[in-house]
């Protein structure tokens, strides 16, 4: 962070700004000092704050988070600006007010002024599309920060906010967040309010907390879900791990990771076993549909004269092929969904968390997004989509947490999934690994951009 | 959507077509989901009803 500024966290600003040693003055104009220089070379932030700190603070509450600013990506009405949807234009639907998320933020004290650029629209798993250009990963310029909500990782992992708030339709939290290095919450669908988010119409999309740590990571959950999160009593825990269907096709270092994190929790009395997960062939496209189909009735005439003319050809094409899926895919979709679901909740039955890699490859190239699997070279987008659409597609909760790092130094993170509306139990397991492998790939202080060293200024 | 043109519901909403750049990402997309459709479409699902108690048990904001 900035010069002279040395407390990092989301709790330990808290607690700083609770304790007088800070004001939040200082630690915004901290936060808008090193966003500008970041943004300058990731593209991570859309805007910042440029009005009456006085009257954000007075509109705040006196909540656990009272006064730390944070990061929120550019989907949310906000009270000094329209969300932008990694676009070059707001969006044009009159605002009702601060999006039910921002309220959440604000009735805890935190103040969101730091919008954070996304992939356009939200429709890539990568972040090298959007309206400012590519968002580069902070630890490694030339690879992609993840998406949607790259900006959001890429300001917490570079130290320049505490946290921020993603959204995560198809693995839009926990992609860039295990890209990144840094802990990412999907919640449960439905456990934070929609209103005033740009993708709240969809079955698949919820919003969520991201943070450097479990811990950080809870408090802005707890705002976020407007309940406690606390850890539950420790129990004996019983990991599922489907090697057949989502650990079998993975890159050397991330399977080594993975598989060590397993270890460390085995060794902290967590016990492991192998599960198969049944109908899981074809999450890739179910998740390509739901997500894809969902947005059409979003679009209008006006829409598309004024706004779609101006997106990137990727996302023009995108949009406009998915009007090719006919009703009978969008309706066995559905089907299937419950289909995936039922096998999911009868797999909840003998396991408590199901473990899988986050993504099978680490940050790939903003140049060319592909990835080298064993299998062969692939798309980043699907190869990450059939990791991550588990949880969009069921909507269960689940977790990136870091567990290693590649030969490059690139961020490796475990996707940790549990029963609908059990965060609490994934935030207390990321926490014991956290503590179980001493917090070795917990970010701590500025990030030490390895090919870029203004970063670490 | 037949190769290259827009037709139908997407008409109705303004869009008329695919310039060359659009055109090869929609042709990206067609390759991409061909093989994974056909699989898919050999998935039975007439008998799967669409109502779910494990969704439903989602706490609503």
């Amino acid at each position: 962070m900035s010069a002279g500024l040395e407390v990092h966290g989301l709790g330990a600003q808290a607690a700083a700004v609770a304790g007088g040693e800070i004001s939040p003055g200082r630690l915004f104009e901290a936060a808008r000092e090193v966003c500008d220089a970041l943004d300058a070379y990731t593209n991570a932030v859309s805007a910042v704050f440029d009005g009456d700190l006085e009257r954000e603070l007075a509109a705040a509450g006196d909540g656990p988070l009272r006064g730390v600013t944070v990061g929120i990506k550019d989907m949310f009405d906000c009270s000094w600006r329209r969300p932008h949807d990694g676009t070059p234009v707001p969006v044009a639907a009159p605002a009702a007010g601060p999006a039910g998320a921002v309220r959440r933020l604000q009735e805890a004290g935190a103040l969101p002024l730091v919008a954070a650029n996304l992939h356009e629209l939200g429709v890539g798993t990568t972040g090298h599309i959007s309206a400012k250009g590519p968002i580069r990963n902070p630890l490694a310029l030339d690879r992609c920060a993840g998406g949607s909500s790259g900006g959001s990782a890429a300001v917490v992992a570079a130290g320049a906010l505490p946290a921020a708030v993603g959204t995560d339709a198809a693995g839009s939290i926990r992609i860039p967040a295990a890209y990144c290095g840094i802990v990412g919450l999907k919640p449960t669908w439905g456990a934070v309010p929609v209103d005033g988010y740009t993708g709240g119409y969809s079955t698949m999309g919820v919003i969520g907390p991201m943070a450097r740590d479990a811990a950080d990571c809870r408090l802005l959950g707890e705002a976020l879900l407007g309940r406690p999160l606390a850890a539950p009593e420790p129990a004996p825990l019983r990991i599922g791990v489907p090697r057949r269907s989502h650990w079998s096709d993975v890159d050397g270092a991330v399977l080594a990771a993975c598989e060590e994190a397993l270890d460390a929790l085995r060794a902290d009395g967590a016990e492991v076993r192998e599960v198969e997960l049944a109908d899981t062939e074809h999450l890739v496209l179910a998740a390509i549909v739901a997500t894809g189909t969902e947005r059409l009735p979003q679009l209008d005439a006006d829409w598309v004269e004024t706004v779609l003319p101006r997106l990137h050809p990727s996302t023009r094409g995108l949009i406009k092929s998915r009007f090719e899926l006919s009703a009978n895919l969008v309706q066995r979709v559905a089907r299937y969904r419950a289909l995936v679901r039922r096998g999911l909740a009868r797999t909840f039955e003998t396991v408590d968390v199901l473990a899988m890699p986050t993504v099978p490859t680490t940050a790939p190239p903003v140049e060319r997004p592909r990835v080298q699997l064993p299998s062969g070279p692939a798309s980043a987008d699907a190869s990450a989509l059939h990791y991550a659409a588990l949880a969009n597609l069921t909507g269960v909760p689940a977790i990136s947490v870091p567990c290693g790092r590649d030969a490059e130094g690139l961020p490796i993170g475990i996707c940790l999934h549990a029963r609908w509306g059990e965060e609490a139990a994934l935030l207390a397991l990321a926490e014991r690994l956290e503590r179980s492998t001493e917090r070795a790939f917990v970010l701590s202080g500025p990030a030490a951009a390895p090919n870029h060293p203004e970063v670490s200024r | 959507m037949t190769e290259g043109e827009t037709r139908g519901e997407a008409e109705m909403v303004g869009i008329r077509g695919l310039d060359p750049d659009e055109r090869r990402v929609a042709v990206s997309a067609r390759a991409l989901m061909a093989p994974l459709t056909e699989a898919f479409m050999a998935v039975p699902l007439a008998a799967v009803p669409i109502e779910d108690a494990a969704y439903d048990r989602a706490p609503r904001a």
